[in-house]
């Protein structure tokens, strides 16, 4: 009875949320960017799940298990479709070094200072404590657009180079944050051997690649005759759902398998744009959804974790800041790069989530930690990325009332 | 066709080589896996069928079977239960389909067809498949020694069963086909009005076969009429259902496959509620409910809305995957050791069925004026059988816990034959009346 409810109820407010909240609202800044995102999913999931009604309880949660598996790897193929290499090789090489040198350094600095707070307040084992680090190091690293999205809706700047970059960072840090986590969990796959151990690495990076290899393959030999929408529709979630599948049997990551499986896509697929439309179309309710289940599966404890998440914030912001301005200096940029530019990727958005989901399959008894983490520190982030976002820019002008009824008249 | 037959050797292979090299490390059943094999393979298995002149249905079923428990041992049966959830889904889906195919307009025209055909056909079967079951009673092991009212009795429930049909194979064949026509409708409207009839004629047999096995002497009528409440109020449901489905087509601008799935899922809810009342009240446990309440939404958006069209071609747009998922694991939920039991007298059943079919079909189609190329071919529209015919053998065996399970036996292997055969035969049919268009 709840499971089917708890779905009936998670899907419709999916839908129509999916529908409401990336609408422009008057509202401050930081709130539009809160529901541009859809964080505020997070806490309906609260209100739906074990701290609220209990409607979605441990029970449900594990039977919608099959859905949570589908929507990760969904995302990572999303992600991987979009990683095409002749588009990439393409694209101005500052822009791209700039962000791979912002988020080695933010998931570096980031990881170290996890670790040294978890070291210091848990008696957890070492390895584990690795593992955490890693991730959060990884999910440090994503940035939304949303922060970006907001204010240039609202606002006009003369520097558009500098609006370029960030919105190119935050368009592609998802995929170094995807490579870190690769290599975390190649690193360290197993729940069991804790330990370095290369055989172990070396089997976890073989099956991913064969799962996402198979998968794609699959996909490309079925797209390689004629066949209809419905049925394009069918081999997309079949090859979603078998990748997923496989990469849960196998104790690997449904993210990191459907991401390789994406990448092989976009890259040996002819029909890979429609791929794309399709996977895109549904985005936003997965999304929303994975969020609901999230809030609906996370317990606050008021204890160290409160400390740690402050430690996160405060370091992945030092991150992003830090690790732009190298890399704008270094590699000499031709145009006005303000010192403190990296705040403006401050934004988390939803891969961050994402990557926690996909670390709660593999480490569910750890996974209260990191929740609260990325929840509260996300919660911040979206609040106060517009209002950094607009700092970057010298004399933003806002745009007028008149603007925004035509941006909304053309919406509707 | 090569390539079809290459991608699902990669599922097969795939699944294979991780549950056989040891690298099948999760602890419990993954429906997720489970589902992506189905959809894959079945859609592959079905293409490939389909091109050797059979309907994509019976490659999912196949499909299914092939992949499960009894050959390629891809999933077990403790997975495919995993999926029930999916497949109420499904269900609910296939019924709103349905409901939304019948259209008013040439229900009034087919009318008296309709009728004709409905009642014919039932008292045809349902006669000849009572009295063939009975006079070969001699030679059912289970029944030699029974008194002549018992034998009779239990013949009748072989009799009602043979009645039933499956309007989710009927519109899943019509939607592969994207047939229309006349054929096409009086078919549909039919299974559809029988599923609803067979309900009230099961409820009088068992109340008679259980008065003649406990020799109360008289029969209690209350199980029809709470069955017959049960019906109307799933009506009223549907209509009210379908009605909300109007408002948000006009009103709210959401995703309409999604909306559509989620109302499934709440049907599927308010019915076992239901159910749950009827057992406890009238001990039956039957989920008739939710095909009728979905099928009653559709029929109410498709004619007292101006979306009809417009609702299904939207649900057509999502509704490959569902019909895959769904006779597959029809398909996957066949137990091959039922069938190995009952298949002789099954294999009886069937042939007294169909023949009972082919004259039914014929002077209900006679009596009604029917054109010869109708009431020569409407019999091949009516062999599917498989959820309500499965439903109602469980109830069966509840009931009568002595001989339940040998009727079950001979019965469900009839069905597992009906299933297979059904949508062959009914794709020849409408192409022998030249209602297809594919």
């Amino acid at each position: 009875m709840k499971l089917l409810l708890s779905i009936a109820i998670i899907v419709a407010i999916a839908v129509i949320g999916s529908r409401l909240t990336f609408l422009n609202r008057k509202l401050p800044l930081g709130f539009r960017n809160i529901i541009f995102t859809g964080i505020e999913y997070i806490f309906i999931g609260v209100l739906l799940g074990r701290m609220g009604l209990n409607l979605i309880d441990a029970k449900s949660l594990h039977n919608v298990e099959p859905f949570l598996i589908f929507a990760l790897s969904w995302i990572g193929f999303l992600f991987g479709l979009q990683f095409k290499f002749s588009t990439i090789k393409n694209l101005p090489g500052f822009f791209f070094s700039v962000s791979a040198i912002q988020a080695a350094f933010t998931f570096a600095i980031t990881t170290a200072a996890i670790y040294i707070s978890f070291k210091s307040f848990t008696p957890l084992p070492g390895e584990l404590i690795t593992i955490m680090a890693l991730t959060l190091g990884s999910a440090a690293c994503c940035t939304a657009q949303s922060s970006l999205a907001v204010v240039n809706d609202n606002y006009r700047f003369k520097n558009r180079k500098l609006s370029s970059l960030l919105q190119y960072i935050s368009g592609i840090d998802g995929i170094f944050a995807l490579g870190f986590l690769s290599l975390t969990i190649c690193i360290l796959p197993s729940t069991t051997i804790m330990a370095l151990n290369l055989m172990n690495s070396l089997q976890w990076f073989l099956l991913s690649i064969g799962i996402g290899i198979i998968s794609a393959l699959i996909l490309i030999i079925l797209s390689k005759s004629k066949f209809s929408q419905q049925e394009f529709f069918v081999f997309i979630i079949g090859t979603v759902l078998l990748v997923g599948g496989l990469a849960i049997k196998t104790h690997n990551s449904p993210l990191v398998t459907g991401f390789i499986c994406g990448i092989i896509v976009a890259n040996f697929c002819r029909h890979r744009l429609r791929a794309l439309e399709t996977v895109v179309h549904s985005e936003k309710s997965i999304y929303i959804i994975l969020l609901i289940m999230i809030g609906a599966g996370w317990t606050l404890k008021f204890n160290y974790i409160l400390v740690i998440t402050v430690v996160y914030f405060m370091v992945r912001m030092l991150g992003k800041m830090l690790g732009t301005f190298m890399a704008t200096r270094a590699l000499k940029a031709d145009f006005n790069i303000p010192p403190t530019a990296g705040l403006g990727l401050i934004s988390e958005g939803g891969l961050a989530v994402v990557i926690i989901m996909n670390f709660s399959f593999l480490y569910p008894s750890l996974s209260d930690y990191l929740v609260t983490i990325i929840t509260l520190s996300m919660f911040t982030n979206e609040i106060i990325g517009p209002k950094l976002m607009l700092w970057q820019f010298e004399n933003p002008e806002p745009i007028g009332q008149d603007r925004d009824q035509i941006t909304n008249k053309t919406r509707v | 066709m090569i390539l079809r037959t290459i991608a699902l050797s990669l599922v097969i292979a795939a699944t294979l080589l991780v549950k056989n090299l040891g690298l099948d490390f999760y602890r419990e059943t993954c429906p997720t896996l489970v589902l992506g094999i189905m959809l894959l393979g079945s859609y592959c298995l079905g293409f490939i069928l389909e091109k050797k002149g059979l309907p994509r249905i019976v490659g999912y079923i196949f499909a299914g079977l092939l992949m499960g428990p009894f050959f390629l041992k891809l999933y077990t049966f403790a997975e495919i239960r995993n999926l029930n959830f999916i497949n109420q889904l499904a269900l609910a889906f296939i019924a709103l389909c349905a409901g939304g195919e019948l259209r008013l307009a040439s229900i009034r025209k087919l009318l008296k067809s309709i009728i004709y055909y409905m009642l014919g056909v039932t008292i045809v079967v349902f006669i000849g498949t009572t009295l063939a079951v009975f006079f070969l009673s001699t030679f059912i092991p289970f029944m030699t020694d029974l008194a002549i009212p018992l034998r009779l009795a239990i013949s009748c429930i072989f009799g009602t069963i043979a009645v039933a049909r499956s309007p989710s194979s009927t519109i899943a064949i019509i939607s592969e086909t994207k047939a229309k026509g006349r054929y096409t409708d009086i078919v549909l409207s039919a299974t559809i009005a029988t599923d609803v009839f067979i309900i009230i004629l099961f409820a009088i047999v068992i109340s008679i076969t259980q008065a003649i096995i406990l020799g109360s002497g008289g029969i209690k009528l209350s199980l029809v009429s709470s069955l017959s409440f049960e019906i109307a109020a799933a009506f009223l449901i549907g209509f009210l259902l379908g009605k909300f489905i109007v408002f948000l087509l006009d009103k709210a601008h959401v995703e309409f496959p999604v909306i559509i799935i989620a109302m499934g899922f709440i049907v599927i809810e308010f019915s076992h509620f239901f159910g749950d009342y009827l057992q406890e009240a009238h001990e039956i446990r039957l989920e008739l409910e939710p095909l009728l309440i979905c099928i009653a939404a559709g029929f109410t958006v498709q004619n007292y809305s101006e979306h009809g069209q417009g609702f299904l071609e939207r649900m057509d747009r999502v509704s490959m995957p569902i019909y895959i998922a769904f006779f597959s694991m029809t398909g996957a939920s066949i137990d091959l050791t039922v069938l190995r039991t009952g298949w002789l007298l099954g294999l009886i059943v069937v042939t007294v069925r169909l023949i009972s079919l082919y004259f039914g079909s014929y002077i209900s189609g006679r009596l009604a004026k029917n054109e010869p190329i109708l009431y020569k071919n409407t019999w091949m529209g009516f062999i599917t059988q498989a959820g309500v015919s499965l439903g109602l053998l469980i109830e069966v065996a509840r009931r009568f816990s002595d001989l339940g399970p040998y009727i079950q036996t001979i019965l469900t292997a009839s069905i597992i034959i009906n299933q297979v055969i059904g949508p062959v035969v009914f794709k020849v049919g409408l192409k022998k009346v030249g209602e297809t268009n594919v």
